[in-house]
């Protein structure tokens, strides 16, 4: 053994502990350690200091992960917009004929905004007189745009008797509906088809519906702290506008909302109301827009709602969507099925439903087994709850086929460094984020 | 996929494929954050610098030279972009001061862990993050030092016990 001094073991037993000592020099500081108190005591303390900085470590790791979905969400939402991005921008930098253009839309631009700029005006201050003016309105008509989705809706809303809306896909008319506020029942007609539908909805549900009737949504916005807006013309109408960017003052519980309210300034009344929401970090958008508002119609509900026509055919009685793991994988089962094999793109339910429809119409599955297909909507109304419940689900439906075991299909958080997985067999698998990257790459 | 280099990762990012540069993020995140860690001594400032210096190491990964290099490099700018932010903050340390109530996530287990690691030098913090957060290795720490290993191992040592004196200090 060498004649080292206990400075100089203490430098070995701090290479020891990061496992820097060959053999010789192990068993030489081990010996010394057998013999001397003080260094013994002092390998103790380092031991100690070890466990704490590991199990520290240990606690970063949400940290960790934190920074990794952080960039892996940039890069996804750069690669998204780069793709159209950067074309135009080439388009614009190095062709004569882009400059050009760019240059006329920047004249062009600033001319239209020096012509058409708003004034501010005088401080609406009726907000008081717009809610009570909202909730004392019988009967009313609106346009709800989804510009998401690309559906339209044309509701017309009969106070306590319920509602009448006609639902468009861009300017066809996919379905009617009419819900009978009395019976908590909606009874919706496709008139391409002939035929006709029930759906009951539970309590959940109609809860949920009351939240979003404009009545409570447009008098709930102006309860939330706002910031006024310059007045401007909305619809041919002088119009004073609020903006609200609380995300609790919808029902959905997004992460982020913009929101924007216009009310006429001489009736009082809401014009146009539009609504951003995004959650789980911009994987779930809402852009909905509600205007071309009619208040106080000379009409009852009843002059809009028919009674069910003798030729149309009652297709189903629709069970209540349960959104959990195992309703998921049987609706993916019964789609997989009805398409041949495919999952749904996205699992966006009137997307989904749509998909479906339009394999109806290829004539690849039949009519009556729509109302297997409705299960579809138990999968999109899991994947938004995964998304609100922060546990940042992902969904691989148009990569994968049906019976491929060994790809992902979707997958969320469940703890850390956790991941429950259902593969494209719908088997349920539990992985840890090495293991989740080898089955997604 | 965890046996392939970083330099085949690398050109893949080059060649237009970005989930190649996922792979990258995964592989170096913790160690990017322990520089930034060992640099500022703040949670969430690190945080926040680490994924500025993972895009900005995309933004310019077509000037690295070797792929081999990744993971020195991209912590290079880390160590860059932490040292600019401690520049930009006159008052960082007055800052660092205020913002400790809110920084630390485990702060009823670990805050008077992290005020002692605050209180040594830069030079002692940052191996001793390194070799914690990034497995244990002292042949990481070499790499984001661009140290020898036995520079690593000296550097590992000292902040070893640089960490145990402030610790004695504390605690008396």
């Amino acid at each position: 053994m060498t004649n080292k001094t206990c400075p100089e073991y203490c430098f070995l037993l701090e290479r020891l502990l990061s496992a820097d000592l060959d053999a010789v020099e192990t068993i030489e500081a081990v010996d010394h350690l057998a013999h001397c108190a003080t260094c013994a005591s002092y390998w103790q303390k380092l031991q100690n200091d070890d466990r704490l900085l590991t199990e520290f470590s240990r606690t970063m790791k949400t940290n960790v992960s934190r920074i990794e979905k952080g960039v892996i969400r940039s890069l996804r939402l750069e690669t998204a917009k780069n793709s159209h991005v950067i074309s135009f921008w080439r388009w614009i930098m190095f062709t004569n004929w882009g400059r050009v253009t760019a240059a006329l839309i920047l004249i062009l631009a600033s001319l239209l905004i020096y012509s058409l700029r708003d004034q501010p005006g005088p401080v609406f201050t009726a907000w008081a007189e717009v809610a009570a003016n909202i909730e004392n309105a019988d009967t009313f008509q609106y346009w709800e745009r989804d510009l998401v989705s690309g559906h339209n809706k044309k509701t017309i809303i009969g106070g306590d008797l319920g509602y009448y809306r006609e639902i468009y896909r861009d300017d066809r008319l996919l379905l009617r509906e009419y819900w009978d506020a009395k019976t908590n029942s909606i009874i919706f007609f496709d008139d391409e088809e002939k035929k006709y539908g029930y759906l009951f909805l539970s309590q959940d549900q109609l809860e949920e519906a009351k939240e979003l009737d404009p009545q409570n949504l447009l008098t709930r916005v102006m309860k939330f702290k706002h910031y006024d807006l310059w007045q401007k013309t909305v619809g041919g109408r002088r119009a004073a506008g609020i903006e609200v960017r609380d995300p609790s003052f919808e029902i959905a519980k997004w992460d982020r909302t913009e929101a924007e309210l216009w009310v006429d300034i001489e009736t009082e009344l809401p014009i146009r109301f539009e609504m951003i929401g995004e959650a789980g970090h911009g994987r779930i958008r809402r852009h909905l827009v509600l205007e071309d508002f009619e208040w106080n119609l000379n009409k009852t509900l009843n002059d809009y709602v028919t009674g069910i026509p003798r030729d149309y055919e009652l297709i189903m009685n629709l069970p209540e969507i349960v959104g959990d793991e195992q309703h998921t994988i049987e609706a993916l089962r019964i789609y997989s099925r009805l398409t041949k094999g495919r999952f749904p793109s996205t699992l966006a339910m009137e997307t989904a439903l749509e998909e479906i429809k339009s394999n109806f119409r290829q004539g690849e599955s039949r009519f009556r087994d729509l109302e297997d297909a409705w299960n579809i909507y138990s999968a999109g109304k899991f994947f938004q709850q995964l998304l609100r419940d922060g546990k940042e689900p992902v969904y691989f439906g148009n990569l994968v086929r049906s019976g491929e075991a060994d790809r992902v299909l979707l997958r969320w958080s469940v703890g850390p460094d956790r991941f429950r997985v259902i593969m494209g067999d719908l088997s349920i698998k539990e992985l840890n984020s090495s293991e989740l990257l080898k089955a997604e790459y | 996929m965890e046996d392939r280099s970083d330099k085949e990762f690398v050109e893949a990012v080059r060649g237009g494929n970005i989930k190649a540069y996922e792979v990258l993020v995964l592989r170096y995140s913790a160690r990017v954050f322990a520089v930034c860690l060992g640099i500022l001594g703040n949670v969430c400032d690190s945080e926040d610098i680490a994924q500025e210096s993972f895009m900005k190491a995309l933004d310019r990964i077509q000037s690295l030279r070797d792929g081999h290099q990744f993971a020195g490099w991209v912590s290079q700018i880390a160590r860059n972009l932490c040292r600019d932010l401690l520049k930009s903050r006159t008052r960082h340390r007055e800052l660092l001061t205020q913002n400790r109530e809110t920084v630390h996530p485990t702060k009823d287990d670990y805050s008077d862990l992290m005020e002692t690691l605050e209180a040594l030098p830069e030079e002692h913090r940052l191996p001793l993050l390194l070799y914690y957060f990034d497995g244990q290795k002292t042949e990481s720490v070499a790499k984001a030092l661009n140290l020898s290993r036995a520079g690593a191992c000296t550097r590992l040592c000292r902040a070893r016990r640089a960490l145990r004196i402030q610790l004695e200090k504390e605690s008396r």
